[in-house]
């Protein structure tokens, strides 16, 4: 029999990428979570996280850093946002541009020059963590607010504003009625790609609070880097659930507007 | 005061936006109370641009628009009692019909007036008067539009009624909203003046066109605005559909007695459904009238054309009431000038067909196509082809007879004759700039008995002439510029665009407009499609120029 490549078959090299690097990572990691280092089942990891003040410490202050960091993003970058969708503004294009070109430069490379620069200022994450970090998340993920903003806003209907006028509003009620109501879909995933990333990052915290703020993603870092697999794996479980649920309850939200997709980190 | 009746008048209203270019230029007309009327035109003619003005999204750049006697000019939409039905209908789709319908009820506040324990009138400066003037005033310094004393005028007799509202206290209103219960009734009421009743939870993108359109009416109706306006509202439905709301619409305005502003560019739609009828091209009215008027009495070709199907011809008049076209003199009863050219009409149905030898002229059948209620035949008479519908069946090819009774011809002046430049001028070349771009010309005609000699201008007294610079006069007849397809051709002397064509039975009669918006008028046997790009040529022979000045001043 000769062999026919079906579209069936097409999806083969996808589904093994998918197991070898998303389940049997997954896998692993759940693993680790439920045993011990000797390999047998245990609950330990569990007992221990949920009795560790510290942990459970590091985890509220980080769920505080993404609520803050994402209310931060979203008021800065929702009236940049508008300002660039509204045709007034030939240049838009350009300031677009601006924002994203950040992004194309090393990350690491990038948060090492935040710092340097803030150091500069005079606001040293030596002397003044807590404020260093907010900046630099701050300016990490507006990109990642104002994109799916942008888009969002771009396909909103001029006649609208208009129809709105027309039948009463002024001009603060055509932002509270029409406007803000029908761009809710990019906010929410505008929240997305910034709440669930700045819980676990790592690099911004680490470098620009010189080590002072230990947010969720440095402390599986820590974990796994001194030999804690087991309670790090469970961490990253714990993540994983906060992801999970997350996404549950934008889902009715986002599902009219699947919008954004840039990479995370 | 205005007449009582006027719910808006226009006066003089023009609207020139910010790179100069003129979307309605000096615009008048009035709507009486409960009136349909429609603003019908083809595309860019600044019918919508007069509705938007109306609506408050733009703001006249000179004129007035009084609604109810009062100017409404700069008042921003929210502060008008119109409303509008969008084109594309602008529902808002995070909220369901309900919430759409209710949206303007919700903001809606009703004054209540204010009164003291003894029930007398609590009296205040108008506070929202002295705003609007305020605003007016800011707007009148910052328009471009108008000139100086203009200006100062306008600002003189705004401070003097601002003086007088700061000064005179009138009647105090508080406002109150409508209660959820007041909103449910008026929705309802709406929902079925719209017949939709079932859906009122329904959200916006489950409903089909034809739903989404009557969801706007009802939002746009549920408010009780003195006017509606309507933008192109069915253009967007299928022509069923569109027949339908057609007489939906009337009905509604029947039923509603409020007053219906609508915009279209569907000479059927204008015909059906308004009492009045405004036909507008390049931002200029041609002509207001009851739709039967306007389509027995066309001002000019341009509205013949647009308003229903119509022969149209040139023509000469021979004698008192008798015209000359398609080769044969008719009775007319319109009276103009023996021997001026003009424009004939003549509808299609008017026209009466009979056996061959049986009428006044002879032609034969093109083409015949079957329409439901009759035929529509093109009969060649001549060079010209005659559009006749006819219930009766002839042979395609047959040769028959046509007959048109008097009162059926239709005589209008001509618009064109010729063309006429006068900012004209002569260039080193002795060639005349016609729209900056040189045209060959013979230079002798400014000068009496003048003959060239040595590349100099000399007149019969031997006095020389330079006329380098010299403002002129140019004239080019409608037939002596010819059209050339390939722009580049070095025939070609400046390149333009049709932007109207109007056929008048053996040949089009085109506008051939420059990027610098000077117009070109001419005869063509040929079609061209709106748009085209073409060339242009003149002959040296056929441009007239005259000079401005007298000739002395450019003797040397």
């Amino acid at each position: 029999m000769r062999f026919r490549l079906q579209r069936k078959q097409l999806c083969i090299p996808y589904v093994l990428f998918l197991i070898l690097f998303v389940i049997i990572p997954i896998l692993f990691i759940v693993y680790y979570a439920f045993t011990d280092s000797n390999g047998y089942f245990t609950f330990d990891s569990l007992i221990s996280f949920f009795t560790s003040t510290n942990k459970l410490n590091v985890l509220i202050q980080s769920l505080l850093f993404s609520v803050i960091n994402t209310i931060v993003c979203l008021v800065i970058g929702y009236p940049i946002a508008y300002l660039l969708a509204s045709s007034k503004w030939k240049a838009s294009y350009v300031i677009v541009m601006l924002f994203v070109m950040p992004m194309w430069i090393n990350f690491v490379l990038r948060t090492a020059a935040t710092r340097d620069v803030l150091t500069w200022i005079g606001i040293a994450g030596g002397n003044h963590p807590y404020i260093a970090t907010f900046i630099g998340l701050a300016y990490n993920y507006i990109p990642f607010v104002i994109l799916p903003l942008y888009s969002t806003m771009l396909k909103l209907d001029k006649t609208q504003i208009e129809a709105a006028t027309d039948l009463g509003c002024n001009r603060l009620q055509v932002f509270t009625k029409s406007i803000f109501p029908q761009s809710i879909p990019g906010v929410i995933s505008a929240a997305q790609m910034v709440f669930m990333p700045t819980m676990s990052s790592y690099v911004i915290p680490e470098t620009l609070s010189e080590g002072k703020i230990v947010l969720f993603g440095n402390s599986i870092y820590i974990g796994f880097s001194n030999n804690q697999w087991n309670s790090a794996s469970f961490m990253a479980i714990i993540m994983l659930l906060i992801v999970g649920i997350t996404m549950l309850v934008t889902r009715n939200y986002t599902e009219k507007d699947a919008k954004g997709g840039s990479s995370r980190w | 005061m205005e007449n009582k009746n006027y719910i808006i008048d226009l006066k003089n209203v023009s609207k020139i936006y910010d790179d100069d270019t003129v979307a309605v230029d000096d615009v008048s007309f009035y709507v009486r109370k409960g009136e349909f009327v429609t603003l019908l035109g083809p595309s860019g003619c600044g019918k919508s641009t007069t509705l938007r003005m109306i609506a408050g999204f733009e703001f006249p750049s000179k004129g007035e628009i009084l609604l109810n006697g009062k100017n409404i000019s700069n008042l921003p939409p929210n502060k008008r009692p119109i409303n509008m039905v969008f084109q594309r209908y602008a529902l808002f789709p995070h909220l369901d019909v309900y919430d759409n319908i209710a949206f303007g009820l919700k903001l809606k506040k009703i004054p209540v007036a204010l009164k003291d324990k003894d029930g007398n009138p609590i009296l205040k400066i108008n506070k929202g008067k002295v705003k609007d003037i305020k605003r007016e005033m800011h707007l009148t310094k910052r328009n471009k539009h108008l000139s100086n004393e203009e200006k100062e005028l306008k600002l003189e007799e705004l401070s003097k009624k601002l003086n007088e509202a700061l000064t005179t206290k009138e009647q105090a209103y508080k406002y109150t909203k409508l209660s959820a219960k007041e909103i449910d009734e008026k929705v309802a009421r709406a929902l079925k003046i719209v017949d939709l009743e079932a859906l009122e939870n329904r959200s916006i993108d489950t409903l089909s066109g034809g739903q989404q359109q009557r969801v706007a009416i009802a939002r746009a109706i549920v408010v009780e605005p003195e006017i509606l306006l309507l933008d192109e509202p069915l253009g967007a439905l299928d022509l069923k559909m569109r027949k339908d709301m057609q007489l939906e619409l009337k009905e509604m305005h029947t039923k509603l007695g409020i007053t219906f502003i609508y915009v279209t560019h569907d000479q059927e739609e204008a015909l059906t459904m308004s009492d009045t009828i405004i036909i507008m091209k390049d931002g200029v009215i041609q002509q207001i009238g009851r739709p039967k008027d306007i389509y027995d009495e066309p001002k000019n070709a341009f509205v013949a054309d647009f308003i229903g199907e119509s022969n149209i011809y040139n023509a000469t008049m021979m004698e008192d009431k008798v015209v000359r076209f398609l080769d044969h003199n008719f009775a007319c009863i319109d009276e103009f000038p023996i021997n001026e050219k003009v424009d004939v009409v003549v509808r299609p149905e008017d026209i009466v067909m009979n056996k061959e030898g049986e009428g006044m002229i002879q032609g034969k059948i093109i083409s015949k196509i079957f329409k439901g209620l009759n035929y529509q035949y093109v009969v060649m008479v001549g060079k010209n082809e005659v559009m006749v519908k006819s219930t009766k069946e002839y042979e395609d090819g047959a040769i028959v007879s046509l007959d048109i009774e008097p009162d059926s011809i239709h005589i209008m002046k001509k618009d064109f004759t010729t063309n006429i430049y006068t900012d004209a001028w002569i260039n080193k070349e002795n060639q005349v700039m016609i729209d900056e771009q040189p045209f060959d010309v013979d230079i002798l005609q400014l000068v009496e008995g003048g003959k060239l000699v040595d590349g100099e201008i000399v007149d019969k007294k031997n006095k020389k002439y330079d006329f380098n610079d010299a403002d002129v006069v140019a004239e080019i007849p409608l037939d002596k510029i010819e059209i050339i397809d390939d722009i580049e051709s070095p025939a070609c002397q400046i390149v333009g665009e049709i932007v109207d064509s109007v056929y008048k039975g053996d040949q089009y009669l085109y506008i051939i407009r420059t990027e610098n918006e000077e117009d070109f008028v001419t005869y063509s046997n040929y079609a061209y499609n709106l748009n085209d790009k073409v060339g242009i040529h003149v002959n040296k022979e056929d441009i007239k120029i005259r000079l401005k000045k007298e000739v002395s001043n450019y003797e040397i």
